[in-house]
């Protein structure tokens, strides 16, 4: 049924390779190294965040235009980008 | 420090005044969903705005200072991957919300499983687990606002922040918390970087004198990293998870234009947390600096003080207490219409609104109190609250994807789930070596297996998905 979310190799590059990354890198890169005052491992850490938002960049790429019809709000206009 | 601090608050009044205009006269849907208007910015400060509160600000570097690696990992990990879980499912709950026309979690439970009974449940449970929130913001607030103003009566200054907590409310429901999370998230990103900067510049040689995080957490008899790595990940999973099916996250699913805009926003939110490694910088400045706060909590704002001019101090002083009270307003407009359109049912638009603004001074005024009188309590609630609130997962996932599954077996799942947690935190020893929340999962689903296959709902039943897909068709024609 996963598929009707999405096809299964975007939940796999989405959700399970930036969890797999996390946890690679919270404990497998050395703590004992520092760079700016912060461990290896937890920059490593910090640094999966941009790295999940390329993948789910990628993910928003594959899935564009799915359900496009039922997606619009009858309500108009849209107030996001009037900041 | 108190005319910057004035300023800012004073300016988020002017920003919920301004989303009111072109709609002073509210519908309750508009009231707490903005009537699905809101495209991707404005959906993605809202989101960001439920997602960091004072807790981030204050807790985290404090966290730091007196925990070590694995509270990083946790905390930092299950704000990361909550986006990548919103990403996928989020979408298919604001398809939901169309469907059915819902505005809160319970409307949806209730009518995708056609049960008044468990929507009810699914009101009461969520309430429970949300009053400790208001309380802790309060707490959190408690402490920026006697800080600033010492001669003051705690109660007083708390009891003026609810006052502007209520008057975004009043003012413009969901509308405001939009545009006041606006003002908040930038002045935070740009507060946590400042104090970062500086604090990285004004340490000897450039920061390279700072101790990892290990270090801090062996001077302060933390676990070592790997001792907790069951813990984290169980934690990261579990809370991340939760944000699924928080009340208020829903809200703000509901308020969006499009489920694309949804995806836009989680694609773009973890971006945001580029204040981390700003905020571990801070509180490592702190213990090698010699800045000791009252309580580890205060550490940022300690820091803050000793760095900054006192103007900028004041700016992020009334950061901070935006951030809980964007978090505040949020609640208080998740818990209303729990009330005005679960719990009683078939009130009048305007009624909703006029209970919904009463309801909202209540829980304000409650959580005040409770702030003041029985904070232990509450934080042990608190503590529950992302346990607690997870076991509504397996009923979203049957919705979403079990046709037969019936609203008994997901109000069993649930109970199942509540007295698993509650069992195993008093009884069991690993609780402290393995989140208990995903064991009490795992026996929710086996509960709402059993029984789905004992007492299945009727064969014509279609889950959520099936139900969008055959809308879908029906409208190609």
């Amino acid at each position: 049924m996963l598929r009707h979310i999405a096809p299964f190799r975007l939940p796999v590059i989405g959700v399970a390779f930036p969890f797999s990354l996390l946890c690679a890198s919270a404990f497998a890169l050395p703590s004992d190294q520092v760079f700016w005052g912060i461990s290896f491992n937890i920059w490593g850490v910090f640094l999966c965040a941009p790295v999940t938002s390329l993948c789910l960049r990628y993910c928003r790429s594959e899935l564009e235009g799915t359900s496009a019809s039922l997606e619009k709000s009858k309500h108009a206009p849209s107030e996001g980008n009037i900041i | 420090m108190i005319i910057s601090f004035l300023v800012v608050i004073a300016l988020s009044m002017v920003l919920a005044m301004r989303a009111r205009a072109g709609h002073s006269q509210q519908s309750a849907k508009d009231f707490f969903v903005a009537h699905g208007q809101f495209g991707a910015v404005l959906l993605f400060f809202l989101s960001v705005g439920e997602t960091y509160s004072v807790l981030t600000m204050l807790g985290f570097p404090g966290g730091v200072y007196s925990g070590g690696q694995d509270f990083i990992i946790w905390f930092f990990g299950f704000i990361m991957m909550a986006p990548t879980l919103l990403f996928f499912i989020g979408p298919w709950i604001w398809r939901a919300g169309r469907l059915y026309g819902a505005a809160t979690i319970a409307d949806f439970f209730g009518r995708h499983f056609e049960s008044r009974s468990l929507e009810i449940f699914v009101a009461i449970s969520c309430i429970i687990l949300l009053i400790p929130i208001g309380t802790m913001q309060f707490v959190g607030i408690r402490l920026v606002l006697t800080h600033l103003m010492p001669g003051v009566v705690p109660a007083l200054l708390t009891s003026l922040a609810a006052a502007v907590t209520l008057a975004y409310v009043l003012l413009a429901g969901l509308r405001a918390s939009a545009f006041v999370a606006v003002l908040k998230d930038l002045l935070m990103l740009a507060a946590i970087v400042v104090v970062g900067v500086a604090a990285l510049f004004l340490s000897q040689n450039g920061g390279a004198n700072l101790p990892p995080a290990s270090e801090i957490l062996h001077a302060t008899g933390g676990g070592e990293s790997g001792d907790g790595a069951a813990l984290a990940i169980s934690t990261i999973i579990l809370q991340a998870i939760g944000f699924l099916v928080i009340p208020q996250g829903w809200a703000v699913l509901f308020s969006a234009r499009s489920a694309d805009s949804i995806r836009q926003t989680q694609m773009v939110a973890p971006l945001y947390m580029v204040m981390f490694p700003m905020l571990v910088i801070v509180a490592q400045y702190a213990r090698t600096h010699g800045i000791v706060p009252g309580r580890p909590d205060f550490v940022f704002l300690a820091v803050t003080e000793a760095l900054l001019p006192s103007y900028l101090t004041g700016v992020i002083f009334a950061t901070v207490t935006l951030a809980g009270l964007v978090i505040l307003s949020g609640v208080c407009l998740a818990i209303a219409p729990l009330i005005t359109r679960n719990m009683v049912p078939n009130l009048s638009n305007n009624r909703q609104m006029i209970w919904a603004k009463v309801v909202t001074g209540i829980y304000l005024v409650a959580s005040v109190i409770c702030a003041e009188t029985s904070t232990r309590l509450m934080a042990t609630i608190n503590g529950l609250f992302h346990m607690g609130i997870t076991q509504l997962f397996p009923g979203l996932l049957a919705a979403l994807f079990w046709a037969r599954v019936p609203a008994k077996a997901v109000i069993a799942g649930v109970l199942i789930g509540f007295f698993t947690v509650g069992g195993l935190m008093t009884s069991w020893s690993g609780a402290s070596y393995f989140n208990v929340g995903i064991l009490a999962l795992v026996a929710n689903l086996v509960g709402l297996w059993v029984v789905s296959h004992v007492s299945p709902r009727a064969s014509s039943a279609q889950s959520v998905i099936r139900k969008v897909a055959c809308n879908q068709n029906a409208a190609r024609g």
